[in-house]
């Protein structure tokens, strides 16, 4: 007895401490250690499925920054930070604001971590591709970021905090080009329709982003011959139903979208559920007086766009058993873009145009919403066309900008309502806490408090 | 460098102990047998009355028996054996046996051994020869208050140590912070250590307080940095009670008392009395004349605060042989909550057991299963009284006639009743205040409980090597298996079924730990010394699981098999390691110059391979002046010591256990309708983390006079925690937000008073007051470069906290409230019930005419200035009566209450168009008219007892029988600008010190009473 005693305390002891070298380095479990990662196809394949992961993220708040600050929407109940949208009076510290702004550049950081680990992919049509998704997100993350808050950071690569030099603000300009070279390459490396699993993003998408950049910059003629080739491609169109776009989901009207799934804990969206008075902030993206006016009775298009009493949307309801797991897609891309965009091409910044092929799009458009045939675009009734057809999709907001009324509908807006606009709003803010750890080197916009 | 000294160390320590271990455990002898058989008695010598339990043996043999109830023994003895008598607190006795066949022996109590022994890490030291801050409380009746957990009892018996009721559900745990909060991201919970072994703080809620014989509070750095890393915040040692040598001795402990809270008036207007507000002011009385055709009132605070009954039993058996001891006892208690669902019940089993294998080693062990079942109640209180005194529960016969069929075309009688079911009624105007569901079905449809097995189990060699070198290992574990079932039934929410689900987790957490620990007593004329040294290896494996069901219909079956979606499936696993080298020595001169020197080495897993190890070295010093000769005979002082302390300690709680590595964890996103695996950076590697570091300088003094009637202590303490583990804010164009750094610096300052004075000491009478005073000041002396840090709780509800260099870690920040907008320029001021504006007018600070984010302020601190409690306890022959008051003042709280009962965001409340001042006011959350005194006195326990004399007890055959009666705050005083139920109930954001005091419906403060007995046979 006394002699096994001595031998299990002894062995005891000995192993405890004689294993003690390993004793202390402890693996995760749940998940990879980076070093030896993005060895292979798979796993740079990975990476790139990170990207939309990343995507989800940053469309589920993105109406407050765009459709709640135009004449679109607001909140139901005027609750805490989400109100300061409506009124254009967005504080600095706005936590919604710094979500997104974080968000897209984390979606940036994953791309330049493909596009710096491409030499590990073997198979040379995967490599074009990865490379093709990496640059087409990087490229829609800077361009929303340019659109919303003037100059930024530009991140064409993997930046670390010793990388000082990038966290200053690069000309809007400077971004563009690089937002266009980025799209162009993409166009060039991706495949088509049809080709790849949808969701994931095509030449299609690149091609119709690439045709908004070059609208956005009043290059028209660039946008148009884009435009033209997605229209001959054959790969889209629009569905007959209005309902279908929304309700029949990766239909050939889709360009690009953001996959959800319903009740899936993980791959669900809660905007769905925030664009109804059962929300947590009690309703969210309601709609303002001002749009629930302006359907006319027989546009086939109200019945989806709003509910029946008009006040919240009734494009996203979801179909989920758990009301806070929604699976409705988010559209960032459709065919009806593309045709609208089009007539705006060729209206070439002009304040009407007769074109037959421009009054072909747009009454294409008014067709399946069961609307007469216009026999002249024109910039307002192109303007409210976009309006009517995509209430609730996050343009108006971009849609005012390009058409270079923003300052002039909303300051009208703002009269009607009761706020005060300040032009300086057409900017958001650049989050105070970005701004805080930035050494300096980031400077606020005009007409919040920090900047000049 | 570190690493390579500790690891010579440690083989050298290994070797040393592997050959002293084979050596002593082959050198010992077995004596032989005699036939002679000798009887007699044992009596103490002060009293003559018998002692049962005495050790009685011959001397170098294993061979003895112990004395029965009356002292007597028998015993085989051979001529010329020595018989050796001993019992604790009394001095060992030896005689030589000649022919004599009978044997009275009388022991003489030992004055030094009854010196009062004080439990610090990894040993005992007498409490005379402390010079460290340790504050010792012993069982005496902390196990008379009704509560399921051993912290909740020693709240106001510790100065130093500030024990909050901030969620007092049943079974909840409350919050402690010894000498203030010292860290930022990482735990200001103080490590636990049950039998000298290291447990989860969770266990506090399983050992039943029965069991616990004494719980002592490492309080300073030089007392605690012999647990290193982990003594940052402080160290709670708890022994729990041992067998005895001795008949075997049966206690019985069982209470049962009423738990309620009374209900507060002034909460919100009767219906009566909002009546005659309406009608006084002349204004609208559309919305009166409906609430009067309803006729219905609901008190919410009566059917939200139900009070409950709590019941405890509890019995053990201690005894054993001079060789073997036991103790084991089991318990259960039954607590129904004060709230509507919440109940906790707790089945616990102990068993200690030592037993000597021979005159140099003995073996121990204990075991202390515990199962408690817990009900939470599922939403905050605001949100179960914010609803308008006239909605009743249910709907009847009457209330059902007035429902909007439209909306509601399916509400029946015995339904819910819901605000907006009133909606719409043709002759009245809408009353309605929220479209939430019935607080009711809020409360009663969701069923949340939690499930929690613990074993604990520890086994110990001790080993005599040497005269005074003694040598222990033991290896021991907790384990933890939980369940947390939260049910959503199909009417808990507004929502309906579409929010019905059932979220299922399960927790399996495993600590074990191996400490081998060598000690060494000296005592060689002048000199005494105490050494200790020894190494410790712990590891933690954590496992948890995770599925939400949804999809479900009905409420009958309340399992996932009745999902019909489910909805999320997750599992993590991960572990952590701790490495340890420790040693001590306590040395005293002349029992007069006292010193001890102790350091620590702790490696840990959660750092990288450069920085895992951390040093935390510790002195103290102590001078008994009273044993100098100037006051050696001094009639008024019996007691003076000085002493000094120094130590560090640390902290690595704040950190994940991967940290130090970049982690690519596992997402997911949607291809073509189908779910696709990917892998993102979680986070920055950061292999240069470190320890945080706790330095402690803690003079004190420790005093009686007039042979120690009046006694108590002295202590002034500065803490300085530095490189702190935080989250460093960091430009998101590197793709994170944060990355873990070590920065900034926290000081706690402060004065912990304890005083006691036997004003009667007489065997029938009998009277001692004493208390503690503690104050504590926080301040945040560094924040690399992040100072004036603003944060958050709630978006929606975005009041500020600022933490600003030379402020507390936090402070409330925000507007000062100037005045209400008068009544005329709110759209209706008298509804809701109980309503108030949104918006006040504040004060232009600046005086720049405008009001602006300029004119925000510190609006106050939610760390108290000073917490006090003072106890009486008396004694009248057979009665005993004792009461205890406790304090805090000087902290405030965020109150977000009002904002929901009083319905701050009526639309009803908001200003009118008429209103002039628009750009004066700002909304009422971002004022401090919500930032409200948080002090408070109560009568914390109060306990009245009767003891039955004992030769009545004796002819029933038991040796005690005690009744008592015990109340729990049966006084509660508050501020009177506090308006909530629980000013200690800073129950939201406190895991985050940088929001601390934030206070959203936090559970009341329950009131008790209770019998009992206590019947020892």
């Amino acid at each position: 007895m006394r002699k096994i005693l001595n031998y299990t305390l002894c062995l005891g002891l000995m192993t405890a401490t004689l294993s003690c070298e390993s004793f202390l380095d402890e693996k995760p479990i749940s998940a990879l250690g980076d070093n030896g990662f993005y060895q292979n196809d798979g796993e740079v394949e990975a990476a790139v499925y990170a990207i939309y992961d990343g995507l989800q993220e940053v469309v589920q708040e993105e109406y407050a920054l765009t459709e709640m600050r135009s004449d679109n929407s607001g909140t139901k109940n005027s609750e805490g930070e989400w109100a300061q949208f409506e009124n254009l009076n967005i504080d600095i510290n706005n936590s919604v604001v710094a979500r997104y702004w974080a968000n897209y550049y984390k979606v940036i950081f994953r791309a330049n971590t493909i596009l710096e680990n491409l030499d590990a992919v073997k198979d040379e049509s995967l490599r074009q591709q990865f490379e093709g998704e990496a640059k087409f997100a990087r490229a829609m993350g800077h361009f929303y970021l340019v659109s919303l808050f003037g100059d930024i950071p530009l991140i064409d690569k993997v930046v670390y905090t010793s990388n000082q030099e990038a966290f200053a603000r690069v000309a809007s300009s400077a971004v563009y080009t690089a937002i266009t070279n980025d799209l162009t390459e993409a166009a060039a490396l991706l495949l088509d329709r049809g080709a790849v699993a949808e969701g994931r993003a095509t030449k299609g998408a690149a091609q119709a982003l690439l045709a908004k950049v070059y609208l956005t910059q009043g290059m028209y003629a660039e946008a148009k011959g884009l435009l033209d080739a997605l229209m001959s491609s054959g790969s889209y169109a629009l569905v007959d139903d209005f309902n279908d776009v929304f309700y029949n989901e990766l239909n050939d009207e889709i360009i690009f979208a953001i996959q959800y799934l319903d009740d899936n804990e993980a791959e669900s969206q809660i905007f769905s559920l925030e664009f109804t008075a059962l929300g947590k902030a009690s309703g969210l993206n309601y709609a303002t007086n001002d749009l629930q006016d302006l359907y006319v009775a027989e546009d086939l298009r109200l019945a989806t766009t709003l509910t029946e009493d008009k006040r919240a949307t009734a494009k996203f309801l979801t179909q989920s058993s758990n009301a806070e797991l929604c699976g409705n897609d988010w559209i960032v891309l459709r065919y009806s873009d593309v045709l609208l965009m089009y007539a705006e091409a060729i209206l070439a910044g002009g304040n009407a145009t007769t074109d037959a092929a421009a009054l072909s799009a747009v009454n294409a458009v008014r067709a399946r919403a069961g609307l007469a045939d216009l026999t002249e675009v024109t910039k307002e009734n192109l303007l409210l066309e976009r309006r009517l057809e995509f209430a609730f999709e996050n343009q108006r907001w971009f849609d005012l900008q390009r058409f270079g009324v923003a300052e002039q509908v909303l300051s009208a807006f703002a009269q009607a309502e009761g706020f005060t606009f300040e032009p300086t709003s057409l900017l958001l803010p650049i989050p105070q806490r970005e701004i805080n750890v930035s050494s300096g080197l980031l400077e606020q916009n005009p007409g919040y408090a920090g900047g000049n | 460098m570190l690493t390579t000294h500790t690891l010579g160390l440690r083989v050298w320590v290994t070797r040393l102990l592997a050959c002293l271990l084979l050596y002593c455990l082959n050198a010992t002898a077995i004596a032989q047998s005699s036939n002679q058989v000798i009887s007699g008695k044992v009596l103490s010598s002060d009293t003559n009355e018998p002692l049962p339990g005495v050790n009685i043996r011959i001397k170098d043999t294993i061979k003895g028996v112990v004395s029965d109830f009356d002292g007597a023994f028998t015993l085989e003895v051979a001529p010329g054996e020595i018989l050796q008598f001993s019992y604790i607190g009394y001095e060992t006795q030896e005689v030589t046996v000649d022919n004599q066949t009978s044997l009275t022996i009388s022991l003489v109590q030992d004055l030094e051994q009854l010196e009062e022994v004080v439990v610090i890490g990894y040993g005992t030291q007498k409490k005379s020869h402390l010079t460290g801050s340790i504050s010792k409380v012993e069982n005496e009746m902390l196990d008379q208050i009704p509560t399921a957990r051993v912290d909740e009892a020693l709240i106001g018996q510790v100065s130093g140590v500030n024990i909050q009721m901030t969620n007092p559900q049943a079974g909840a745990a409350p919050t402690i912070r010894v000498r203030g909060v010292g860290s930022i991201k990482a735990s200001s919970e103080p490590l636990v250590v049950v039998d000298g072994v290291v447990v989860n703080g969770d266990f506090l809620a399983s050992i039943d307080m029965t069991d616990v014989a004494s719980v002592e509070v490492l309080k300073d750095a030089s007392s605690a940095a012999i647990y290193g890393s982990r003594g940052g915040n402080g160290v709670i040692m708890i022994t729990t009670k041992s067998g005895q040598a001795g008949k075997t001795k049966f206690s019985f402990n069982s209470y049962y008392g009423q738990k309620y809270i009374p209900v507060k008036k002034d909460f919100l207007p009767s219906l009566a009395d909002w009546e005659a507000q309406v009608l006084a002011s002349d204004g609208d009385t559309g919305r009166l004349e409906y609430i009067k055709a309803l006729g219905t009132e609901t008190n919410w605070q009566e059917v939200m605060f139900d009070g409950g009954s709590v019941q405890n039993y509890s019995l053990s058996a201690s005894g054993g042989s001079e060789n073997t001891k036991f103790r084991v006892s089991g318990g259960y208690m039954s607590d129904d909550g004060v709230l509507l669902t919440d109940s906790y019940n707790k089945l616990n089993f102990r068993l200690n057991l030592d037993t000597k294998l021979n005159d140099r080693v003995s073996v121990g062990i204990k075991l202390n299963p515990s199962y408690t079942q817990k009900r939470l109640f599922p939403i905050g209180v605001h949100d179960a009284l914010r609803q308008s005194p006239w909605l009743p529960l249910y709907h009847d016969e009457h209330t059902i006639q007035f429902v909007d069929r439209n909306k509601y075309p399916d509400v029946k009688v015995g339904d819910y009743a819901m605000e907006r079911h009133f909606d719409n009624h043709p002759d009245y105007t809408n009353i309605s205040t929220t479209s939430n569901a019935s607080p009711l079905a809020k409360v009663l449809e969701r069923d949340r409980r939690e499930n929690t097995l613990k074993v604990f189990t520890n086994a110990n060699v001790k080993v005599k090597l040497a005269k005074g070198l003694n040598f222990k290992t033991s290896i021991g574990g907790d384990y933890m298996s939980r369940v947390r079932d939260y049910w959503t039934g199909t009417k808990a929410d507004r929502r309906g079924a579409s929010r019905a689900e059932l979220q299922y987790r399960t927790y399996n957490n495993l600590h074990w730990v191996n400490d081998n620990v060598l000690t060494y007593n000296l005592e060689v004329g002048d000199h005494e010394m105490n050494a200790v040294a020894g190494m410790s290896f712990e590891k933690w494996q954590y496992e948890s699981s995770e599925v939400l069901g949804t999809g479900y219909e009905f409420d009958y079956i309340r399992t996932i098999n009745a999902a019909s979606v489910i909805a999320e499936g997750d599992g993590v696993k991960s572990a952590v390691a701790l490495q340890s080298f420790f040693g001590r020595v306590n040395y005293a001169f002349q029992g007069k110059y006292l010193a001890s020197v102790s350091a620590r080495t702790d490696g840990s897993s959660k750092f990288g391979s450069d920085y895992r190890y951390g040093f935390f070295p510790a002195f103290s010093l102590g001078w008994r002046v009273n044993e100098e000769g100037f006051l050696k005979n001094s009639d008024l002082i019996s007691n003076l010591k000085a002493r000094f302390s120094y130590g560090t300690t640390g902290n690595n709680s704040g950190i994940g256990p991967y940290d130090h590595l970049g982690l690519l964890s596992p997402g997911s996103a949607v291809m073509d309708g189908g779910i696709v695996t990917s892998f993102y950076p979680n986070n920055i590697a950061s292999p240069e983390l470190r320890w945080e570091k706790q330095l402690e300088i803690n003079p004190g003094v420790d005093f009686g006079f007039l042979d120690n009637r009046i006694y108590g202590s002295f202590d002034w303490y500065q803490r300085t925690s530095d490189d702190l583990l935080l989250p460093q804010p960091i430009p998101s164009v590197t793709g994170f937000s944060e990355t873990t750094v070590n920065m900034g610096t926290v000081e706690n300052r402060g004065v912990e008073i304890e005083l006691g004075v036997h004003l009667i000491t007489n065997k029938d009478y009998s009277w001692t007051i004493s208390g503690n005073l503690s104050q504590n000041k926080n301040t945040l002396v560094d924040f690399a470069g992040v100072d004036d840090l603003i944060s958050i709780v709630d978006s929606k509800r975005p009041a500020e906290w600022i933490a600003s260099v030379g402020q507390p870690i936090s402070s409330f920040y925000g507007y000062v409230m100037e005045k209400e907008i008068a009544p005329e320029y709110l759209k209706n001021s008298l509804y809701p019930v109980g309503g108030q504006s949104q918006d006040v007018y504040v004060k232009d600070l600046n005086g720049d005419g405008e009001i602006t984010p300029d004119d925000r302020t510190i609006l106050g601190s939610p760390y108290p200035d000073l917490v006090w409690s003072v106890s009486n306890t008396f004694k009248v022959r057979d009665i005993d009566f004792s009461f205890m008051f406790q304090g805090s003042h000087g902290a405030e709280v965020r109150n977000m209450d009002p904002q929901y009962v009083n319905n701050q965001f009526s639309g009803n409340q908001d200003y009118n168009d008429e209103f002039p001042d628009a750009d004066k006011v700002v909304q009422r959350i971002f004022t401090d008219d919500i930032v409200q005194d948080a002090s408070f006195i109560a009568l914390r326990s109060l306990n009245l007892g009767y003891t039955m004399p004992k030769a009545w007890v004796n002819k029933i055959g038991a040796e005690k029988l005690r009744f008592y009666f015990s109340g729990q705050n049966l006084l509660y005083l508050m501020s009177e600008e506090y308006s909530s139920f629980n000013p200690e109930g800073i129950n939201q954001g406190q895991d985050n010190p940088l929001t601390y005091g934030y206070q959203r419906g936090a559970a009341p403060i329950p009131r008790s009473y209770t019998v009992g007995l206590n019947l020892e046979f």
